[in-house]
């Protein structure tokens, strides 16, 4: 299915050209899904249980809250890099063509990111608007579907340091958010 | 395809009546019959003029995004030489809010009625987007940090600007965007000026009573 949406676009592909890439019989499909939308829905599940189990294996105890919204960013960052088709699926098709219950997903896994974010409030250094954490994940939204449009996924971890600028700066000085830029620079560079 | 054939009036009819059908419709359902209806526009006119029902959306989409791209910059012109940066670009954002409020349909086609129908789509959006890159790059000798700003910081401000019309757009709330120019012009201008500055600039935007 993310394959099948990513050549054609979800509102354009029928369940034989999903089959076909998948190599198997219509009736295999139809053995697991009623029609093309549950197929797609649980392709949604699949990934946000992917990206919640990614983010959750970056975390650890003894991380600061933003060495979490590091690690978190770049585990998801890479998820996508290594399955792209799944990530134009998540960001793009359920975004935009996929029905109301794929946009709720989506709009739920947006909301958890901001949830996260939305604890640096608490070092803000002034009066953010409610929208600025909105904004904020919304900055790494639009450089993620850039290299995706070009088939560039793989690009996506080394994006880590202005990502990171992006959220961290509607709230902390500037020289700060570049200090954690420069710390995710330096993740993505040692591989660590 | 030359479109010379049809005239600018039914052009324009066109083109506003296959955006409205593929809003209300979606991808893959548009009646064009029902759309040349609306339009008033004959059948042997449209093949005059286009290939196929695609790409009479696309051309259509590129007449909305021209037309929004003359209004936005042309605002930020009016401003005049001695306005800074962040008026320039309060400017053009209050600009493209008003226009978005007025046609809300048109709204939901650019945000999300045109990306859904594929890949060449998404692809014509992202362009659209990110020719908001060079008028925002002001920002960086309006900026303490200019040259340390990061490389990307003009797609964070357009991306940032663009979750929150999306988000606006999608639950109904077009006609409501000018409000939200304060929140807008501190997302699109907190990542060239920092946060206290660009809270500053919301504020010079904020209707006072």
């Amino acid at each position: 299915m993310a394959s099948a949406c990513a050549r054609k676009g979800y509102a354009a592909i029928e369940i034989e050209d999903v089959v076909a890439l998948a190599v198997l019989p219509r009736h295999a499909f139809e053995r697991h899904f009623t029609s093309k939308e549950e197929c797609a829905l649980a392709a949604v599940d699949q990934i946000l249980a992917d990206t919640t189990w990614a983010v959750a294996n970056a975390n650890s105890p003894e991380l600061t809250d933003w060495q979490r919204l590091l690690y978190a960013a770049r585990a998801v960052l890479e998820l996508m890099a290594a399955q792209p088709s799944y990530a134009r699926l998540a960001c793009m098709e359920a975004r935009h063509a996929m029905p109301a219950d794929a946009y709720e997903r989506y709009a739920a896994g947006i909301r958890v990111i901001m949830a996260m974010l939305d604890r640096a409030r608490a070092y803000a250094v002034a009066a953010a608007p409610s929208s600025a954490t909105r904004g904020a994940v919304g900055g790494a939204e639009l450089l993620i579907r850039r290299e995706l449009i070009a088939g560039r996924a793989e690009r996506l971890p080394k994006l880590l340091p202005d990502i990171i600028y992006g959220t961290v700066v509607p709230f902390l000085d500037q020289h700060e958010a570049l200090c954690y830029a420069e710390l995710a620079r330096e993740l993505v560079n040692s591989g660590g | 395809m030359n479109n010379t054939e049809m005239e600018a009036g039914a052009r324009g009819r066109l083109h506003r009546a296959i955006l409205v059908e593929l809003e209300e419709k979606g991808p893959g359902r548009i009646e064009l019959s029902r759309v040349l209806w609306s339009a008033g526009v004959s059948e042997h006119d449209f093949e005059a003029s286009y290939e196929n029902v695609e790409e009479c959306i696309f051309a259509a989409y590129d007449e909305l995004t021209a037309r929004l791209d003359t209004a936005v910059r042309e605002a930020c012109r009016a401003t005049g030489k001695r306005s800074g940066w962040p008026e320039r670009v309060s400017a053009g954002l209050d600009t493209l809010l008003k226009e978005l409020a007025a046609r809300p349909q048109m709204a939901r086609v650019l945000l999300r009625s045109f990306p859904s129908l594929g890949p060449p789509a998404q692809a014509r959006s992202q362009a659209f987007l990110e020719s908001f890159g060079p008028m925002l790059a002001g920002g960086r000798d309006a900026s303490e940090i200019g040259s340390d700003l990061p490389a990307e910081v003009e797609m964070l401000a357009t991306g940032a600007a663009e979750a929150i019309l999306f988000e606006e757009v999608e639950s109904g709330r077009a006609e409501s965007l000018p409000a939200m120019l304060p929140s807008l012009v501190f997302s699109l201008l907190v990542p060239f000026l920092g946060p206290a500055d660009a809270a500053a600039e919301m504020e010079k935007v904020r209707p006072h009573d």
